[in-house]
């Protein structure tokens, strides 16, 4: 399988532009071999008429539904453009293809949701969207954040658990785990900066996917492909565990067995246990200087 | 329903107590660590996170995102009330915020947990000043504890929560949480925290780590391993055959003991009024340690002094410059200045260096000197105001040399002076000699050091400088002649007459002013008072045949009579007002102060007053007066004598 990327700017692009840059995406991949899977991200919703105007988002549709090769699509959009009509239009165009709309739910904690990562929307406005979905056999994937600004290391892990147990609850698809990297220019930056963040920990996030696979229904998959993982900036631990364990959280995506973190060990777990119990009681930020 | 009591002890705000929770009883200071950490009287935990203990009071944090269903396991827990980690960093009008969310949910917890249970989380970012009406307010509320973070680094939060700790109210459990070392401990103690988070030897270990009293030491790096006697090291020996779960747990077990040697270190000290001492001392862990020091005795010096008693250890060691501004030295110099009146007969004014030995006099150097005095001046050698230069006292005016700290303090003598050094005894000295006549006469018989003092200052003096003899010893022949010499010109020059013997006057007075306030040995030691026995001893003071007060060589200080009592009472000085008329026992506690002067300190006399303003008692403080007035229990003063029933 392979991923096809349209990358979303922060300025309105023009309908037609952003169908040219579709086009060019689909042109490079013409000698891929089927079946194909296509994730369409843009900065914000892609069901949203003031980002993709209907027509053009309609032309993007039919030039999916054209290529026979596609078996998977994945939309990505906020919960409020997750309607009977725009998924009634989805269902017609692409039917036959496994369709997921991707929907960032991040934490399913109204509190965090406000507070850590500033979205503005509630919990109730995901759990329509996967019913309305649902109704339309269209699929949600539910992105979690793990990690967000403002958060202990534990209230992290327990929240994202927690995440996943409400999204499987509600219905949805797919659930794919987002460790929060670093990226320039962002609040995370300047505290990070600062020692006032830390990237999740490995371990953490062996322990969302662990816990949240024993209590999950097996017919939601799990998944989670972290960006920057080992390094400084992503999700890491003390550098020298860090490559198997992100080689056991890539296997676990693909085959869903918790088996895969058994055998993991390291000297930074003891770190990490203080970590969890400490950060709440102290409040303080804990980074070792790498 | 639980409760902090703070017990008799001061050096400086460090106070030991104790705490009590339900049924359980903590004596403070006390450590608080992870739940493993059975060996420790306190443990942390999280509200539906981890397991609670059978035994030994747990602090909880409750996390911010639980917002409801909050309950205590057990009454002997307490409850630390939600925050957000690294909400600092949006601001003191943030942290405003942080703490009102606080409030709001300490009132949502309803009847089950009671105030008294919870404590506070103050943001390290908050503003002090605005702070004070919030304490006060939660204090009403029956608030009793907070908790304030260190992130180790002893940077500008770190900083601010010691600032922060000093507005918070007296009676109040305090506890220091976040990334403490060893060497903190001392100085967190000493600024009056209760309860010191020990996470941080758990986190070392981790680390492979083990922490040292000043500094740690990395035991995979190390190629030698440092010697340790504890019995958790002594199984150290085989190290790389340690499993790794072994080794971290030999290294916590190992640093606990650190934190717990030093905690009870510092006790000790404070016990022997030693604990500015070992607070000093810990500054050369490192250079932010020291800056540190400095800055809180600049900004916290009212916090510090308030509780640095008056009275104290037999010798105060000074050693560097991080005594300079220490709290009891800082106020001498203050009171010296504000508080010494020299008497009016004092026409010429000797400047002398100190002498290592205490009281001075008992030195052979001012043996020598006060030879060469009565030499050449025989009695009117009361008409020289003697005047000691010294570092970082500043000066000394002969007749108290026996106070406190004055006749207790050590310092390295070399003679070499720093320009600190030089620059507080020179302002000391303008002060000083501005109290005097223009016309009387300065004579500095000083060298070295104690000669750039003068010199430095010369500019700003109004009187004539003699200098008797600038390049040679002060205590060689040929100098101590030279003051005499000096002194007996100086006689003829200044036409000084006959006059009585004055020293036992002079020093009485003196030591009242600095005690009682400016003015008071005028009034205490009136010119009819008839004055009995020796300065190395004791002298008595009466008036119309009833004794008013004693110098005690000893202390250095007056103690008073009732009628001493009664004729102070009204300078409004050192007054206590006592609820009831009949005083039972020796002491008197706490609960029974209405309201007491706030420039009393530990180690005062102090006057008490009946609720009709009527001189009930004297006697010594035991604590400041604001804690008389704050704290419900414990001794505020050990009387000396009360008023007899019906009287
Ligand atoms: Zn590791
Ligand atoms: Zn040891």
């Amino acid at each position: 399988m392979c991923s096809y990327l349209l990358d979303g700017s922060h300025e309105a692009v023009p309908g037609d532009k952003i169908l040219q840059q579709f086009r060019h995406a689909i042109e490079r991949a013409s000698s891929e071999k089927g079946p194909l899977s296509i994730k369409v991200y843009t900065s914000g919703s892609f069901l949203d008429e003031d980002e993709v105007p209907t027509d053009t988002r309609n032309q993007i549709l039919d030039l999916i539904s054209e290529d026979e090769r596609v078996s998977e699509v994945v939309l990505e959009s906020r919960p409020q453009y997750v309607t009977e009509d725009s998924m009634g239009i989805i269902y017609d165009l692409l039917d036959g293809r496994h369709v997921e709309i991707g929907v960032g739910l991040e934490s399913s904690s109204d509190a965090i949701r406000t507070l850590c990562i500033n979205k503005g929307f509630e919990t109730e406005d995901f759990a329509e969207a996967v019913t309305t979905a649902k109704a339309h056999k269209i699929g949600i994937r539910a992105y979690v954040l793990l990690k967000p600004p403002f958060l202990t290391e534990r209230d992290a892990l327990l929240d994202s658990v927690r995440t996943i147990e409400d999204a499987a609850k509600m219905g949805v698809t797919t659930i794919s785990v987002n460790p929060v990297n670093v990226q320039k220019h962002t609040l995370v930056e300047r505290l990070w900066t600062r020692g006032l963040y830390r990237p999740p920990w490995l371990w953490t996030l062996v322990e969302v996917l662990s816990q949240a696979r024993a209590q999950v229904d097996s017919s939601v998959n799990i998944v989670c492909d972290p960006v920057a993982a080992g390094k400084k900036r992503g999700v890491h631990n003390c550098r020298r565990c860090d490559e198997s364990i992100t080689m056991a959280v890539r296997n676990f995506s693909l085959n869903q067995k918790t088996g895969v973190f058994d055998a993991l060990d390291c000297d930074c777990r003891h770190l990490w246990s203080h970590t969890l119990e400490h950060e709440d009681f102290a409040l303080l930020v804990h980074s070792i200087k790498r | 329903m639980s409760e902090f009591m703070i017990d008799r002890g001061h050096d400086g705000p460090a106070r030991v107590g104790t705490f009590k929770a339900g049924e359980s009883v903590v004596d403070t200071p006390a450590l608080i660590g992870p739940m493993d950490a059975s060996r420790l009287p306190l443990r942390y935990s999280t509200q539906g996170r981890d397991e609670t203990p059978t035994y030994s009071p747990v602090i909880f944090s409750w996390p911010f995102t639980i917002e409801k269903d909050i309950q205590l396991p057990r009454p002997i827990d307490m409850l630390l009330l939600p925050s957000m980690i690294a909400g600092d960093f949006l601001g003191s009008e943030a942290a405003g915020r942080l703490l009102d969310y606080q409030i709001e949910a300490l009132e949502r917890t309803g009847e089950e947990i009671t105030p008294s249970q919870m404590i506070l989380r103050i943001p390290s970012s908050l503003d002090s000043v605005a702070s004070e009406e919030d304490f006060r307010k939660l204090s009403q509320s029956g608030v009793r504890a907070a908790a304030f973070r260190f992130d180790g680094s002893l940077g500008p939060s770190d900083y601010n929560s010691l600032i922060l700790r000093g507005s918070t109210p007296r009676n109040w459990l305090t506890l220091a949480i976040g990334r403490i070392s060893p060497w903190m401990v001392p100085i967190l103690y000493y600024v009056g925290f209760d309860v010191l988070d020990v996470g941080h030897a758990f986190e070392a270990a981790a680390s492979g780590t083990r922490l040292w009293r000043m500094d740690s030491e990395s035991v995979g790096e190390s190629k030698q391993l440092r010697f340790c006697s504890c019995p958790a090291c002594a199984s150290l020996s085989g190290l790389k055959t340690e499993s790794d779960d072994q080794l971290t747990g030999i290294l916590s077990k190992h640093n606990l003991t650190v934190y717990e040697m030093l905690l009870s270190e510092s006790i000790q000290a404070m016990n022997a009024g030693r604990l500015r001492w070992l607070v000093e001392s810990m500054t050369h862990a490192s250079p932010p340690m020291g800056g540190l020091l400095r800055r809180i005795d600049g900004e916290l010096y009212a916090h510090l002094e308030e509780f640095t008693p008056t009275i104290g250890s037999k010798f105060i060691p000074l050693i560097g410059p991080e005594s300079y501004n220490s709290p009891a030295v800082r106020r001498f110099r203050e009171r010296v200045t504000a508080r010494y009146t020299p008497p009016e007969h004092k026409r010429i004014v000797l400047l002398l260096p100190c002498s290592a030995r205490k009281p001075y006099s008992d030195s052979k150097s001012h043996k020598q000197f006060s030879e060469a005095l009565d030499a050449s001046l025989g009695g009117l050698r009361f008409s020289v105001a003697e005047t000691i230069l010294t570092s970082p006292l500043g000066l000394v005016p002969r007749e108290l040399e026996r106070i406190h700290p004055a006749a207790q303090y050590d310092i390295p003598v070399t003679g070499d002076w720093d320009a600190e050094e030089t620059d507080i005894a020179a302002k000391a000295l303008v002060a000083h000699l501005r109290k005097f006549e223009d016309s009387a006469i300065v004579v500095a018989h000083v060298s070295g050091g104690y000669l750039d003092v003068v010199q430095s200052a010369e500019k700003e003096i109004d009187q004539s400088i003699i200098y008797t003899t600038p390049d040679h010893p002060v205590t060689s022949k040929d100098s101590l002649a030279a003051l005499g010499d000096t002194l007996h010109d100086m006689k003829e020059i200044l036409n000084i007459e006959g006059r009585k013997q004055t020293e036992l006057r002079d020093t009485l007075r003196a030591t009242s002013d600095y005690q009682f306030g400016q003015g008071s040995g005028a009034i205490l030691i009136p010119a009819e008072a008839k004055l009995r026995g020796k300065l190395y001893h004791t002298v008595t003071c009466k008036v119309d045949g009833e004794q008013v007060c004693a110098f005690v060589s000893e202390a250095g200080t007056l103690s008073l009579t009732l009628d001493g009592g009664r004729r102070l009472a009204p300078l409004n000085h050192s007054w206590i007002k006592f609820e009831g008329h009949e005083i039972k026992g020796g002491s008197i506690f706490a609960v029974g102060v209405s309201e007491a002067d706030t420039g009393i300190r530990p180690g005062d006399e102090v006057i008490i007053l009946d609720p009709d303003g009527k001189v009930a008692a004297v006697g010594r403080s035991e604590m400041s007066g604001r804690e008389m007035c704050e704290l419900a229990k414990g001794r505020a003063v050990t009387l000396r004598h009360k008023r007899e029933s019906g009287e």
